[in-house]
Formats: C-alpha cells, sequence, structure tokens
C-alpha cells in the first residue's frame, strides 16, 4: 500500500491546483450565473493537455494515468463542478468509448484531435424515456449502403453545445433489447444533428447540456463502434470509468466547500469570538474533513485499479455512491456554518450545494450504483 | 587598519537623493559609538560642485569622482570606482541605499573585494563589546527579522532601505573636506551600451500590485468626491481601491473593488476611507501591513481590523491631510510630529506643541539626558508656563537621543557641594517635579532607555508611565552615598509599595522594562518604535474625553492619595459636584448619553 | 546557443504563518515553489529559445537539498531541456556570496552563453546572487530587466529604475535579473510533466566541481556574513481608535503614523 503521489502526479496536482486557483475561481460566479461555459476557458485547458489526460502520447495525449485524471478533476471541482462534468464528459464517456472500442483508424481519426485539445467530445444516450435503463433507447439506426441512418432525440448530453464529436446510442435491432444497441461516433456538422439551446438546471449551470436531435443522420459504417449489438457494453464500460471521474468531481465539491468554511469560520466573529471557537463548529469541520479524506481514498483506489487493470466496475461504483452522499453532506453543512453568507451568492458555497445534487444522479444514480455494487456480491 | 564609514550618495540626473541624506544621518549615530569618520562618495558627471552640501548633512567627507562615464548609473563604470575608493581607503563600513542602483552595485562590489553584503537593512548598530555593525532586514517577506554580522571581512557592507533612516538637521557650520579621487577609466568598462533613457509613466491600476490602496466605500457619497482619494493615492504613490457598495453605486471600476467578490490585497498602506468594513470586505483586505480606518460610526466593524481608527468626518479630514502629505514632501522627509518651538530661551530641554499636546524633551544625549540645575530649572519654567496654557491638554515628556530617558543627575555638578548646597538641589528638584505631578493637564512620560535616580523621580512626577521594552529602571544612590532626594524614597514607596522600593534602592538593581510593569512603576510596555505612537494615540484617547471630567479625576486622586480614606472621600465628593456645575461637561454628557449621540464636550 | 536559467525553490511566503503560542514561523507544511522571479527567467528564457529556433537549449540550474529537484523538474515539465542540480552537504550554511562562488563554478562546468537568473528569491530577498554570480565569470550584468530583444550577437533590454528605464544593448555572454513584469510564465503542461518524469535531473557534487571551488571560500566557513540572531516580528498589536478628535488631530495622528511606519 502507498498513499504517496509519485513525483510526477505532485506535479500534475500542482499544476491543476494553480490553474484552478488562477483561471477559473476569477470567473466561476459569472458562468454560473450566465450560465454559459467560457469558450475561452476550455481552449485555455485544451492548449495545457486537460482534456486528454490519461491517453497515450502516441495519440497527443497526457500520457498520465487514471489517478491523475482524478486529480485533476477534484483540483477543477473544487473551483468549478461545471468545469469538471466538461471534462469529466470529455475524457471518461466520448474518448474513454473511442480509445477503448476503437479502430486504430477510428482513434487516429477521432482520438487524436480529442486528447490532443483541437476538438471537444460528448456522450449521447440518455433520451427523454429512457434513463437509468439504457435498454429501453429509442433512438434508431438503420444500416443503408455503407452508412446508418440514425433517428431519434436525446436529452441531457453535456458539452452538446459547442462538442465536436459525438458518440451516440442507437438500437440497429429491436428484437435484442440491449444486444440491439450500437455506438457510433457522429461529427458535429453532419446533416440532420441539431442541438437545442440549455435546458435550465440547478446546479452545475455553466456546463452545456442540451436535447439533440436526429433526423436522418447519416453516418458511414466506419464510424460504429465495435460490431452491431455492443453499444450497450460499451456505453455501460465508459460508465464504470466516468463513475471514478464523478466521485472525484464530488470530493472536490465537497474540499472546495469546506476550505470556503475554514476560512470563513476564522475571520466570522458571533457572541464576541471567531465561529471556529466554538465545539459545534470544529466537530462539524472534523466530522465533515473526515468524511471528504474518506471518499478520496475510495476515489483513488477505483482509479488504481483501472490502471492495473483490475475489475474495477464495483469500486467505481461504492465511490460514487459515496461521494456524492459526501459532497451534498458537507456542502450543505458548510452553507450552514456560513448561515445567511452560505445562502447569499455573495459566498460560493450555495453554488457548490447546488452543483453538488447532480452527483447523485448521473452517470448512474445512487440506487443504480447500490445494484452494480449488489451485483458484485454475489448473492445467490 | 580599516577606518571610516562610507556612504554611497546616490544621484540622478544630478540631483542627491534622499537616501543618501539618511544614510548620513545613520552613518553619523554609528560614528558616535564607532569613533571614526563619516564620508561621502558621490559619483557622477559634473557633480563635484554638489559635493560641498553633503557636508551640513553629517559628511566629514565627501570623495568625488567626476568623469562622463559615470552621467547615467551602468554598472561597471560604477563599481569600478567604488572599488577603486574602497581599496585606497579600506573603509570599516560602507552603506548603501537599497535602491535599484544600490542593490545592482552593491552585491557586485562585494563580490570584486569579496566581503559580506547584508541586503535591504532596517536596522543598523554597533554593537558595544565586539564593535562589530549588526545588521537587522526583514526576511520570509517580513514576516522574520535577522540580525547579520559580518566578522572578519573588511569592509561591512550594507544596502539600506530608503524612508527608515533619519537624515541630521542640517548643521551649516558645520566643517568638512571636498576631496577629488581620480581614477582612470577607458572605454572597456562601458560593458553596456546606453541607447536610451525613458521617463517612467505612471503604473497601471493594478491594485494587487499597488503597494498602497486608499480606499472608499459608501461614506464617499459620490464619484466626484473619490477624486479626492485619486489625489491622496497619487500623493502615496499608491492606487484608489473601494468596496463593493462604491462599485456598485458606479463610483469605481469593477477591477479596483475589494473583497469576497474582488480581489484580495496586502499593501503596506490600506487607507479606508467610509468602508464600514463588511466580513466580505475584511477578508479581502486584513492582511494588509498597516490599515488605517477612518469612520464616522464609531461602531464600524473595519475598526476592528484597524492599526488607527479614526472616528471622524472624511470630507473635513481628507483635504487636511493632503495638505499636510505634501508639506512633508515638499519639506523632506521628516515630519516631525510637533514642529512649532514655543519656548526660547531653552537650552536643555525642547518645548513644542501641536494641537493640544505638549512635548517636553529632556535634549542632553550626549549626557543621557542628566539632569543639572539648569535643566531642573527649564523644566521648571515649562511646567509654569504650561499651568497657565489652557489650549495645552496633555503633556508628554521624553528624553532625546534614544538611549535613555533620564540616566540620573549629573554628578560632576554635585561632587563638591556642601551640605547647604545638597539641601538645595533637592528642594529645587522636589519643587520642580511636584509642580509636573500637579499640572493641570495629563501627564506621560515616554520612556525609553535608562531611566535612573532622578529619571526615575522624573518619571514618577508624570501620570502615567509608557515604556519601551529595552528601558531599564533603577535608584542606584546608594552606590554613591546617597539617598534617591529628588522625590524618590516618598513617591516611589507610595507607588510599588514599600517592600518594592527598599528592595529597588537598597540593591539599586535595575529593573528591566518587564519587571518595572509586573511591580507597578510603569504602566505599558512596547516596542521602541511604538513608544510615541502608543504615547500619542493615548493622549488623543484622553483627550476625546471630557477634560473637565478628567482633569477633576486627577485632582481627586492626586490629592485623596495622602490623605486618610475618609477625607479623601471628601476630596472625591468636591471634585465630583464640580461635575455639575453649568460649565461643566456633566449635563451635556448625561444628556447626549440618554439621546444617544455623540456629546459635545467643552474644548 | 546555452541559455542557462538560475532557479531556486523556496517556500511560498504568502502561506507562511506565525505560530501565535510560541511566536515563530510555522515552517512545516508550507507549500515550496518556484521564487516567482526566477520564474518569469525561464519564460524569457524558453521564449528566447523558441525565437532563436536554432537548436539553443535552456538549462535549469539550481543549488540547493535533494528535495530541489522537484523544483528543476517543474522547470522542465514547463519546457527546459536540462535540469542541474547542485546540492552537498559542503554547500550548506552558504550566504550569498557563498552560493554566488558556488554557482558560478557550477556555470563554468556546464557551459553557458546567456544567463538568466530572478532579481531576488522571495525567503530572502537579497537580489544579490546574480550581481555576484556576473563578478565571479567577469561578465556583464543588468539587473531589473523587463524586456529582452534578440540583437545580433547580443539584446537589447529594458532595465528599470524607480523612476525610469534604461535601454541598453548588452553582448554575450552576459547576466541578466529577470522581474514579473519580463512576462507571465508559462504553465506546465500534463504531457510535459510526463516527459520529465523520464529526464534525469543532473547532479553536481562538491567532487565535480572541486577543481574550481577554494573549500574556504564556499558553505558556513566561506560565507563572510552570518546570522547572529533572528525574531519574529512582535505580533500585530489591537490598533487603536480615536474619536472625539477635531480634523486637525486627526491628521497628525495619520501623519505620525504615516511617519513611523515609513510609508511617505
Amino acid at each position: 500500500m502507498d498513499f504517496q503521489l509519485s513525483k510526477a502526479q505532485q506535479l500534475q496536482r500542482d499544476l491543476f491546483r494553480r490553474f484552478a486557483e488562477k483561471e477559473i475561481r476569477p470567473i466561476a460566479r459569472e458562468m454560473d450565473e450566465t450560465e454559459t461555459y467560457s469558450m475561452d476557458l476550455l481552449e485555455k485547458m485544451q492548449k495545457l493537455g486537460f482534456l486528454g489526460i490519461p491517453y497515450s502520447t502516441k495519440y497527443g495525449g497526457g500520457g498520465a494515468d487514471t489517478l491523475t485524471y482524478t486529480l485533476c478533476m477534484e483540483e477543477v471541482s473544487k473551483v468549478d463542478a461545471s468545469t469538471g462534468i466538461t471534462i469529466s464528459v470529455h475524457t471518461s464517456l466520448c474518448c474513454g468509448c473511442i480509445n477503448d472500442f476503437g479502430t486504430e483508424e477510428q482513434k487516429e481519426k477521432f482520438l487524436r484531435p480529442l486528447v490532443s485539445g483541437q476538438k471537444v467530445g460528448c456522450f449521447s444516450l440518455t433520451e427523454p424515456n429512457a434513463g437509468s435503463d439504457a435498454s429501453g433507447l429509442q433512438t434508431t439506426a438503420v444500416l443503408d449502403g455503407d452508412s446508418y441512418v440514425i433517428n431519434g432525440s436525446k436529452v441531457f448530453t453535456t458539452n452538446s453545445g459547442f462538442a465536436d464529436i459525438f458518440v451516440v446510442f442507437a438500437v440497429t435491432d429491436k428484437a435484442m433489447g440491449s444486444d440491439g444497441i450500437s455506438a457510433f461516433i457522429v461529427e458535429r456538422d453532419t446533416p440532420g444533428l441539431s442541438v437545442s439551446a440549455n435546458i435550465p438546471r440547478m446546479g452545475i449551470r455553466a456546463a452545456s447540456n442540451c436535447e439533440v436531435a436526429y433526423e436522418n443522420v447519416r453516418v458511414p459504417v466506419a464510424n460504429r463502434l465495435r460490431g452491431e449489438g455492443k453499444g450497450y457494453e460499451i456505453a455501460m464500460h465508459a460508465l464504470d470509468g466516468g463513475r471514478i471521474g464523478i466521485g472525484a468531481q464530488s470530493v472536490g465539491i465537497a474540499q472546495g466547500a469546506l476550505n470556503e468554511a475554514l476560512k470563513y469560520v476564522k475571520e466570522r466573529k458571533q457572541f464576541g469570538k471567531p465561529i471556529s471557537a466554538f465545539q459545534n463548529t470544529r466537530f462539524k469541520l472534523a466530522e465533515m474533513q473526515t468524511q471528504v479524506d474518506a471518499a478520496r481514498l475510495m476515489v483513488w483506489r477505483a482509479a488504481m485499479m483501472k490502471d492495473n487493470k483490475e475489475d474495477y466496475s464495483a469500486a467505481a461504483a461504492m465511490c460514487k455512491l459515496f461521494a456524492s452522499d459526501v459532497a451534498n453532506q458537507v456542502t450543505r453543512g458548510c452553507v450552514q456554518l456560513l448561515g445567511g453568507y452560505g445562502y447569499s451568492r455573495e459566498y460560493p458555497v450555495e453554488r457548490m450545494m447546488r452543483d453538488a445534487k447532480i452527483t447523485e444522479i448521473y452517470e448512474g444514480t445512487s440506487e443504480v450504483m447500490k445494484m452494480v455494487i449488489y451485483g458484485s456480491l454475489k448473492v445467490k | 587598519m580599516s577606518n571610516g564609514i562610507y556612504v554611497f550618495a546616490e544621484q540622478r540626473s544630478g540631483k542627491l537623493q534622499s537616501v543618501g541624506y539618511e544614510l548620513l544621518g545613520e552613518a553619523n549615530a554609528l560614528a558616535k559609538d564607532l569613533g571614526q569618520p563619516v564620508v561621502a562618495v558621490l559619483l557622477g558627471n559634473g557633480i563635484a560642485a554638489q559635493a560641498e552640501s553633503l557636508i551640513p548633512y553629517g559628511a566629514d567627507e565627501v570623495v568625488v569622482v567626476d568623469d562622463p562615464i559615470l552621467e547615467e548609473y551602468t554598472t561597471e563604470p560604477y563599481a569600478k570606482a567604488l572599488a577603486a575608493v574602497i581599496k585606497e581607503r579600506q573603509p570599516e563600513i560602507v552603506l548603501f541605499g537599497a535602491t535599484s542602483i544600490g542593490r545592482d552595485l552593491a552585491p557586485r562590489l562585494s563580490a570584486r573585494i569579496r566581503t559580506g553584503l547584508t541586503a535591504d537593512c532596517t536596522g543598523l548598530a554597533i554593537d558595544p563589546d565586539t564593535k562589530l555593525l549588526m545588521m537587522t532586514r526583514p526576511a520570509f517577506g517580513g514576516n522574520l527579522m535577522a540580525v547579520i554580522r559580518c566578522k572578519n571581512h573588511r569592509p561591512q557592507m550594507a544596502t539600506v532601505r530608503p524612508g527608515v533612516m533619519q537624515p541630521m538637521e542640517p548643521e551649516e557650520e558645520r566643517q568638512g573636506k571636498v576631496t577629488i579621487f581620480p581614477v582612470a577609466f577607458t572605454s572597456a568598462d562601458q560593458t553596456v551600451e546606453l541607447l536610451e533613457v525613458i521617463p517612467k509613466k505612471r503604473g497601471s491600476a493594478d491594485i494587487t500590485q499597488a503597494s498602497c490602496l486608499v480606499s472608499g466605500g459608501r461614506g464617499v457619497g459620490s464619484k466626484e468626491n473619490f477624486q479626492q482619494l485619486y489625489t491622496l493615492a497619487e500623493l502615496l504613490g499608491g492606487e484608489v481601491s473601494g468596496s463593493r457598495a462604491a462599485v456598485d453605486a458606479g463610483w469605481l471600476e469593477k477591477d479596483r473593488q475589494v473583497g469576497q467578490t474582488g480581489k484580495t490585497v496586502r499593501p503596506q498602506l490600506y487607507l479606508a476611507c467610509g468602508i464600514s468594513g463588511a466580513i466580505q470586505h475584511v477578508a479581502g483586505m486584513e492582511n494588509s501591513t498597516c490599515v488605517i480606518a477612518i469612520n464616522k460610526n464609531e461602531t464600524a466593524p473595519i475598526f476592528g481590523v484597524a492599526d488607527l481608527g479614526i472616528v471622524g468626518d472624511l470630507h473635513a479630514i481628507l483635504p487636511r491631510l493632503e495638505t499636510a502629505i505634501r508639506r512633508a514632501k515638499e519639506e523632506g522627509v521628516h515630519y516631525a510630529a510637533p514642529s512649532t518651538q514655543d519656548f526660547v530661551g531653552l537650552e536643555n530641554v525642547l518645548f513644542e506643541k501641536q494641537n493640544g499636546i505638549a512635548y517636553l524633551t529632556i535634549n542632553r544625549p550626549r549626557q543621557l539626558n542628566a539632569l543639572n540645575e539648569k535643566t531642573l530649572a527649564e523644566i521648571g519654567a515649562v511646567a509654569d508656563q504650561l499651568a497657565q496654557d489652557e489650549s495645552i491638554k496633555v503633556l508628554i515628556v521624553r528624553g532625546a537621543g534614544g538611549r535613555a530617558f533620564v540616566a540620573g543627575a549629573d554628578i560632576s555638578q554635585m561632587q563638591t557641594m556642601n551640605e547647604e548646597e545638597g539641601r538645595r538641589i533637592s528642594l529645587l528638584a522636589q519643587e520642580v517635579f511636584t509642580k509636573v505631578k500637579e499640572l493641570p493637564q495629563i501627564v506621560i512620560a515616554a520612556i525609553n532607555g535608562y531611566t535612573l535616580g532622578g529619571g526615575n523621580e522624573l518619571a514618577m512626577a508624570c501620570d502615567i508611565r509608557i515604556a519601551s521594552n529595552r528601558s531599564r529602571f533603577g535608584q542606584p544612590e546608594v552606590n554613591l552615598g546617597l539617598i534617591p532626594g529628588f522625590t524618590g524614597t516618598q513617591r516611589l514607596s507610595r507607588l510599588v509599595g514599600s517592600g518594592a522600593a527598599k528592595k529597588m534602592i537598597f540593591t539599586t538593581d535595575q529593573l528591566s522594562a518587564q519587571e518595572a510593569l509586573r511591580i507597578g512603576l510603569v504602566d505599558e510596555v512596547v516596542p521602541p518604535e511604538a513608544l510615541m505612537r502608543t504615547t500619542r494615540d493615548l493622549a488623543m484617547k484622553i483627550m476625546s474625553k471630557s477634560m473637565k471630567a478628567v482633569k477633576a479625576a486627577k485632582r481627586s486622586i492626586n490629592q485623596g492619595l495622602p490623605l486618610t480614606f475618609k477625607d479623601g472621600l471628601l476630596v472625591e465628593n468636591d471634585c465630583w459636584t464640580e461635575c455639575f456645575r453649568e460649565d461643566a461637561d456633566g449635563h451635556e454628557g448625561m444628556t447626549a448619553f440618554v439621546e444617544k449621540r455623540p456629546a459635545r464636550f467643552n474644548q | 546557443m546555452k541559455i542557462v536559467v538560475c532557479i531556486k525553490q523556496v517556500p511560498d511566503t504568502s502561506e507562511v504563518e506565525i505560530d501565535p503560542k510560541t511566536n515563530t514561523l510555522i515552517r512545516t507544511g508550507i507549500p515550496v515553489i518556484i521564487n516567482p522571479d526566477d520564474k518569469s527567467g525561464i519564460e524569457a528564457a524558453l521564449t528566447l529559445r523558441d525565437q532563436l529556433g536554432d537548436g539553443s537549449t535552456v538549462t535549469a540550474l539550481s543549488m540547493g537539498p535533494p528535495q530541489a529537484e522537484q523544483a528543476l523538474r517543474e522547470a522542465l515539465a514547463m519546457g527546459c531541456d536540462e535540469g542541474v542540480l547542485v546540492s552537498g552537504r559542503e554547500f550548506g550554511g552558504s550566504d550569498t556570496l557563498a552560493t554566488s562562488t558556488i554557482l558560478a563554478a557550477a556555470l563554468q562546468e556546464i557551459g553557458y552563453d546567456l544567463i538568466i537568473t530572478g532579481r531576488q528569491a522571495i525567503d530572502g530577498d537579497t537580489a544579490q546572487v546574480g550581481p555576484q554570480i556576473a563578478e565571479h565569470l567577469g561578465i556583464p550584468q543588468v539587473s531589473y530587466v523587463e524586456e529582452i530583444q534578440l540583437d545580433g550577437d547580443g539584446l537589447i533590454v529594458l532595465r528599470q529604475f524607480e523612476d525610469r528605464y534604461h535601454r541598453l544593448r548588452v553582448r554575450f555572454p552576459c547576466l541578466l535579473t529577470a522581474i514579473g513584469e519580463l512576462g507571465e510564465p508559462r504553465y506546465m503542461t500534463v504531457a510535459g510533466i510526463t516527459a520529465s518524469g523520464e529526464k534525469d535531473v543532473k547532479v553536481l557534487s562538491f567532487a565535480d566541481l572541486s577543481s574550481r571551488l577554494d573549500p574556504a571560500t564556499i558553505g558556513l566557513k566561506g560565507s563572510p556574513t552570518s546570522v547572529v540572531r533572528s525574531y519574529t516580528k512582535e505580533p500585530k498589536a489591537q490598533g487603536t481608535v480615536l474619536k472625539g478628535l477635531t480634523a486637525d488631530q486627526a491628521v497628525d495622528a495619520i501623519m505620525a503614523r504615516l511617519h513611523e511606519d515609513h510609508l511617505l
């Protein structure tokens, strides 16, 4: 067992932390209030390699490991959870599908621009009538000559407002249920693909999250990932990886809120002393930091299992289940510690509390996580 | 054998820089402890004519290297010239200003000569035992102070932070000589080619980089009023910032906002004008080195983080502050707190008055301010004048020179006295010190250094004693076969109790400031640099109360002390009753309290 | 051309806190960083190298304990070609003069055409090592540089003073000291950090430099200056709030404070 980050990992964390403090913190509030993600910020992150961290340098990626990727997720999410999900959907879900299931040609053509900072990706799975139950997809892809024709609509597609490359899941054989789903790489400028306006949300409001409509979208067969009917397996695999990222995002949100509270309790005086002098404050902070540390260790374990090519599905589900709960408890606790100011928009903890909620929902709700974890217990 | 304290007198475009005068002042202070001459080194082109002007500021000699190559500063010609001077003269100490010139030149020289150099010093002193130069400088971003010495290499070199040391009052009759020092330059000495000299324009408005911020809040009142803040900021070499209230009101650009939703700043000076200081604002500026706050509302939270808080109207204060800063800048670096010499004919004491406070300075620094007959008489004369002067509310008594408050009576004058003369000097001192004690003003002793014998007795004649932590207290008379005879035996025993008084007098042991504080001989101990500030702030605080009441309280305490408790109560009753007179402050004070408004007391 | 940037690993002094109980510096847990002025120097060196585009290289040179390797790794991750650490017990306790002596020896050992140092380090704030190195090497120096342009066999630089600038031409070899205005240092990149992990930081010990160094001029013994004692400043006292003053009295109080704190 080794809880020590390597020298390279420490440097990467320094990079992520400094960047987040200097470039993201000053604009996080404004991005939330205008519900707009800064393209300027996205470009800066692309240049520094934030959008290809765990992928091979062979394709222009960062050549780092999954653990490093979780460090990035935590550091940016400490300051702005919307940045966390923007990176996560691109990295874990979109790039993950192509990296793990794409052919060499597909990787050259699509993964390279994604991980080297030229293009942004998104993951088009959820539909109005198919959320947790992905096998209920209604979008169809019909083979016509050397291409598929995709029809249907998707919802809650993160990054879709500006993404260049969409990994789309559609039914190729309705009779086969979840084994009849296939995955396709679709470029944004393909005729028939249209993206609606942002969906108004409670939290992560800076992230782009839209409905995507596919009307007779024609995609070459060469853009299909693996064979027909492999889509469900690809999606589930990508989501397993994604959950580590969401776990790290949750840890970041919680630690970010806690850091704000730690600063505040030293400054704020009530009844003639700083509120850090009260035992309730102290115990509360101690409990919260313990929770956050535990969540972080679970995230790191899942990341290391993935790097070691072990079966990390249950570990990823556990870290997401636990960390997302911690993020919600801790942000709520921090708003309470900051009192009226915590509730005001002048302090970032109310935003963090709103942002935390989604971590229990997307990339598999907490209930789905429990199903995955129960499955791993192999109760006969 | 190395000799002399050398000062690099920096000039730019032929204008001598103030840091040179400051270094000369400090060099003179060091020279007293070292017994060595002070030499200024002046480099430039056509600069020799200005050499004389350094003599009144403390140069015993001015060494001039005058050459066209020295017109503008470049490293090598300056280094060559100074290295030549140092090699020939073998100085003990060489001082430079810690300016962008000094900090380029001095390290180059230190490597050439292979001697030590201490950067950016804020304090210099000669160690009394080793005679080494003790150089104090900040490190770790000012979090740590280090004392550094250079034991075996000569000269001992330091760059000194501008604005820290005190120049001398120029003495026009001071004697000194000017020496032209020839240095042969060649074109090879010009190792860099100066293409252009460009004057500097004012810096950008980045408030996070500014060393001084004049910051305004809701209390400034309007965008137009912010102009006053810009004027002050420019005078102080700083920038203007503000609270969210000022930005939201459209008085100020958003990038000048300090606080939770603005920027975090840590300037040397943060002058908060009309800012209430909500927690969101304070979070952005609480790490400023010095916070001065002006606000009408005395409950404003900004006062909780202010080093100096002024409850008052900024619209009245700021224009006057601007005038005062302009005057201080034009008249040189030293803004002497009190500036009017009210008493001509005094030799051994200085007496100054300013805005209700008078300063009595025992001014015989070479004799450690020892009291002789003339000094005692002058103190008495000042007390007589003060007793009639209603404009003065507080008297601050202090010693000149920084080493002693008053180190005792002048022994050389007393050693030949007969019995009658001995009685007379004691009676004189007792009379003078009683006058001081009975002054209608509040008398505060600001004590820094030796406070022995008659000095301690003078200090005890004051109402309140503030001491720097390097002060020493003692009654050494029995060493000389005498007893404390300037009120000491009576006053000390009443102040600290007879046991402590007897121990002090019988053993002659000197007390540190902390011990003096413990036994009640002094009332507060502060670092030397905070002494005058603390004393003055205390005076100001007292002056903000009803002076009629304060004076009555003083009288009640002083007159009651030698009486029995019962008789004391009678005195108290009389003084209390005075407060209810028509012209007293009692009615106004109590009415204001009931009406929840500030009281307007008699001035 | 070989550009060498001298860098120092320093505690982030903006994070330094004083222990209120013992009134001493809390040194543990303070993040260490590359000294900010040195980082501006790295940026300038990398920019020059890229402008030259002729196979010129940038070497980051540091003196310090073995842990200072991390600062050099960061320099590599920013894009420097080589990292050299001067490290050894013999060097411990060096003051600025001894430090500059050692670094000058290391610079002679590795070679240089242009040397860039930061103006001053935020822990010591001396600003002395750069000019002292230049003197040991007998090359011209320009301090407080805020602009650099290539110009044939040398550089044209803008040198900052309190009240003016000098535009100067200086020929290689020379030494510049960099200030923050020289340019915002670039970030490391993710791939740059990965790549730096595969590079070795070269370590120069006393033995490697012994032919160029007189042991009497380095370390504690070779340092003319020594620290007699150090202390933390008195904790900030509770401020004074004055009320009931006339405007003139208030101005007096403010002026006296400005004067005593050297703020004028």
